[in-house]
């Protein structure tokens, strides 16, 4: 299991048409994600919690700085070899489903990575059930509740076993039974020695976890144990 | 120079620009009509770079059609010839440049669009006698479009991510995997139109009620003089073409 470092990270989006000037989010930031850890990172809207989750999972690219997972420099990985390190639950998991059956969704990475089919189905059909998924095994994954695209999305991401495992406020949409479904596993992928960072709002998240919380804010970044 | 026209001029001109790229037949005129929208870029304030982008982005597709229109037009002389059979003629090798800068005029013109806002593009229709509901039917797809680009690039790279190495896949399975993309996020886009359509509803939306509206267009000289050049430039190109 390999750390994620963040070295003198600086990123700033493009101005857009109609406002040219840039937006700069992160100047200098470094941080260290440790594995067998959970962070929970929180901070106001629009401070960079999503931008640091897409820098994490290498959707954007650092303007200066590197991120680091273990020793290799993010910035000569392609996504699929970024994805076998970290693991990204999106904001919002419908625009993450890809195929029409959740089966085939969570069998879909492990075909990429190259498992046989029906291998790929009888570890897919095992995730179902225990993701409690079972029930909507022949709905299509669009017609899902969110908590249950969430839950999808989690298990589509955690068969592949990756290091880390990214929620980018995914509990937010959760009822407290899909809620504690979910942290239950993200607990035994962190008992297993991987590493999970969880963004949300709430501010009690990082206490009910024992989890080391990191605070965003506009111009910079503090991290409480 | 004139980014902040009125949104008719700009209209207009990419009715124009869009017109002249689907009949345009000569080189030379198919040229100076890439050089005149290169033009209208600038002078409507925009950079240059976004529609490139656009077009590199759009390359692999473009490059299939390019073949398809190399192999399967027959006219002109033969240039490449296999067995006696002639492959590669100046009449296909032609079509596809013409497809080439008609893709790009096109998406030139997109840009061109999408720099209007929504409430400026519904009051210049409305003023072009244009049915309220169809002016709203096509602000409503601008704005989609985006979105569903959006949700299709989170879908892709969420696919990257699982393993799907897109850069190395073969042309069938990378198609494959576009169509499998493509499902959800025009279901999802279809959806949120559905929302949103409620949404307008329920706040007592109706398409045929008469409107005052707090803003009002107005046509100053540079926009004036967009409709003589455009003219003028259809002219030329029509002369230079037939």
């Amino acid at each position: 299991m390999r750390a994620v470092s963040f070295e003198s990270v600086g990123f700033s989006y493009p101005g857009s048409r109609q406002d040219k000037s840039s937006k700069q989010v992160f100047e200098g930031l470094t941080l260290t994600l440790v594995p067998g850890k959970v962070y929970v990172m929180s901070g106001p809207n629009g401070c960079g919690k999503s931008t640091f989750a897409k820098l994490m999972t290498g959707m954007l690219k650092p303007d200066s700085g590197k991120i680091l997972i273990g020793e290799n420099d993010m910035a000569w990985m392609g996504l699929s070899d970024i994805g076998k390190h970290v693991g990204l639950v999106m904001q919002n998991p419908s625009r993450q489903l890809i195929m029409q059956k959740p089966v085939d969704e969570i069998a879909f990475g492990l075909i990429h990575r190259g498992m046989q089919k029906d291998e790929a189905a009888n570890v897919a059909k095992a995730a179902l059930r225990d993701y409690k998924l079972t029930e909507i095994a022949d709905t299509p994954t669009q017609k899902l509740s969110k908590g249950e695209q969430v839950r999808l999305a989690m298990a589509s991401v955690a068969v592949l076993e990756p290091d880390w495992l990214l929620l980018d406020e995914s509990l937010s949409c959760l009822d407290g039974a899909s809620r504690s479904k979910v942290l239950d596993k993200v607990a035994r992928l962190v008992r297993h020695g991987g590493g999970a960072l969880i963004i949300s709002h709430s501010k009690d998240l990082a206490y009910e976890l024992g989890a080391i919380r990191i605070l965003i804010e506009r111009g910079g970044v503090s991290v409480v144990v | 120079m004139w980014s902040d026209m009125d949104p008719r001029s700009k209209i207009f001109a990419t009715l124009c620009l869009t017109s002249m790229a689907l009949l345009v037949r000569m080189p030379l005129a198919a040229l100076l009509l890439a050089a005149l929208t290169a033009a209208a870029l600038i002078a409507f304030g925009i950079d240059p770079k976004g529609p490139l982008k656009t077009l590199i982005r759009l390359a692999p597709a473009m490059l299939v059609v390019a073949v398809l229109q190399v192999l399967l037009v027959r006219s002109g002389r033969t240039v490449l010839s296999a067995f006696g059979i002639g492959i590669v003629t100046t009449g296909g090798l032609g079509a596809a440049a013409f497809m080439v800068v008609r893709v790009g005029i096109i998406a030139a013109c997109g840009y061109i669009l999408s720099g209007i806002g929504f409430a400026d593009f519904l009051l210049a229709m409305k003023s072009m006698k244009v049915p309220y509901e169809i002016a709203f039917m096509a602000a409503m797809g601008a704005k989609f479009l985006p979105l569903l680009a959006e949700e299709m690039t989170d879908s892709l790279t969420s696919a990257e991510l699982r393993g799907a190495d897109i850069k190395r896949m073969g042309i069938i399975r990378r198609l494959r995997l576009y169509s499998e993309v493509l499902m959800p996020a025009t279901f999802t886009a279809l959806s949120r139109a559905e929302g949103i359509s409620w949404a307008l509803e329920l706040r007592g939306f109706n398409p045929g009620a008469g409107r005052t509206y707090w803003r009002k267009l107005e046509m100053r000289m540079s926009d004036w003089m967009a409709f003589p050049l455009g003219i003028i430039a259809f002219a030329a190109f029509l002369l230079a073409n037939y």
